[in-house]
């Protein structure tokens, strides 16, 4: 099987600090590398196969939280990948790399299991967005609880904990740390803070996501260390439990 | 149907425009890397450095959407000449 970076202390490593795991199947070799090493950046693990059927043997074998694939693959074409994926389980996100625009294409990728698509040549700041929606989507359907670091969220029992202590939210600041921790370890703009919690667009003239990530602050990382909540100048916010 | 440099109408067998077609498709791989590559230029390069391999980089993928280029300019020309001599010989 061609499955590269399959360093086994590696991916223990990353289980270990929650990395998401991405499988990138593609043919082409440069451009496989320059998405590994893209994800890689944005801090996901990444393993690369080169065609269908040693993707398949690698979903088999590991478990990943998303798949990326060339639908134009050697050995297992993309189509045929992607009816095998469905055919055993529909929890795995699949985004898939196409340099076939057609709408009949798009049509076909999406029907056969893909949960989106991207058009080459793409942009790698969409292709990175467009993995952070389907990793959000899919966390949030399909688990109820966000751990980072030891602080936890609860979104059916609307509770979070820091340490094991309870803290008491409201549901603004609930929605906003809900956000961040999805997001953990991705600084965010204000704009995004307010698109995504407030439902409203950023204009810069109002101090909320400020004012909301103090209130935040202060009830889970006041009394706690390590500091989960950052300031990044010029940028925005994060939330890391890494230093 | 396709049209020459001196504006005369080249008629392509469909064999040679399947083989233009998977060449010119070929181009998305570089230029995905292309694009990617200078979006990180834009984005994170900070030093001399960091500009210098992204420039060698963008010019390797380059190389490769020429090299597609060039394959297609290629075939064109193949599917052309195979062209001309069957008008030839249906004329004689």
């Amino acid at each position: 099987m061609e499955l590269e970076n399959a360093n086994t202390a590696n991916q223990e490593l990353a289980r270990r600090s929650n990395q998401s795991r991405v499988l990138v199947a593609e043919d082409d070799i440069p451009l496989a590398r320059f998405l590994q090493r893209g994800f890689q950046d944005n801090e996901y693990d990444v393993d690369l196969v080169h065609d269908g059927e040693a993707a398949v043997d690698a979903l088999f074998q590991g478990e990943y939280d998303l798949l990326v694939t060339d639908l134009n693959l050697p050995r297992l074409d993309g189509v045929s990948l992607l009816k095998r994926i469905r055919a055993t389980t529909s929890r795995l996100p699949i985004l898939v790399l196409t340099a076939r625009g057609a709408v009949e294409d798009r049509i076909t990728s999406l029907d056969s299991g893909a949960d989106d698509y991207v058009v080459k040549p793409f942009s790698f700041q969409e292709l990175m967005a467009r993995t952070r929606a389907l990793l959000r989507r899919h966390n949030s359907t399909s688990v109820g609880q966000i751990q980072v670091g030891d602080l936890m969220l609860n979104r059916d029992e609307f509770r979070v904990e820091r340490a094991g202590k309870a803290i008491d939210l409201t549901a603004k600041e609930f929605a906003l740390l809900e956000y961040l921790m999805v997001n953990a370890r991705r600084p965010l703009t204000r704009a995004m803070i307010m698109e995504n919690v407030w439902k409203t667009s950023y204009d810069g003239s109002t101090n909320l996501v400020d004012v909301y990530m103090k209130y935040v602050r202060d009830k889970v990382d006041a009394d706690f260390s390590p500091k989960l909540l950052r300031t990044i100048r010029g940028v925005g916010y994060l939330l890391s439990d890494r230093q | 149907m396709f049209i020459d440099e001196q504006g005369h109408e080249i008629q392509i067998n469909p064999r040679t425009a399947v083989e233009m077609s998977r060449e010119l498709h070929k181009t998305a791989q570089p230029l995905t890397v292309l694009h990617g590559v200078l979006e990180l230029a834009l984005s994170k390069a900070d030093t001399v450095e960091d500009y210098r391999k992204c420039c060698e980089r963008a010019i390797a993928e380059l190389r490769r959407v020429a090299d597609c280029f060039d394959e297609v300019r290629k075939l064109l020309r193949s599917g052309q000449r195979a062209s001309t001599e069957l008008n030839g010989q249906a004329r004689q």
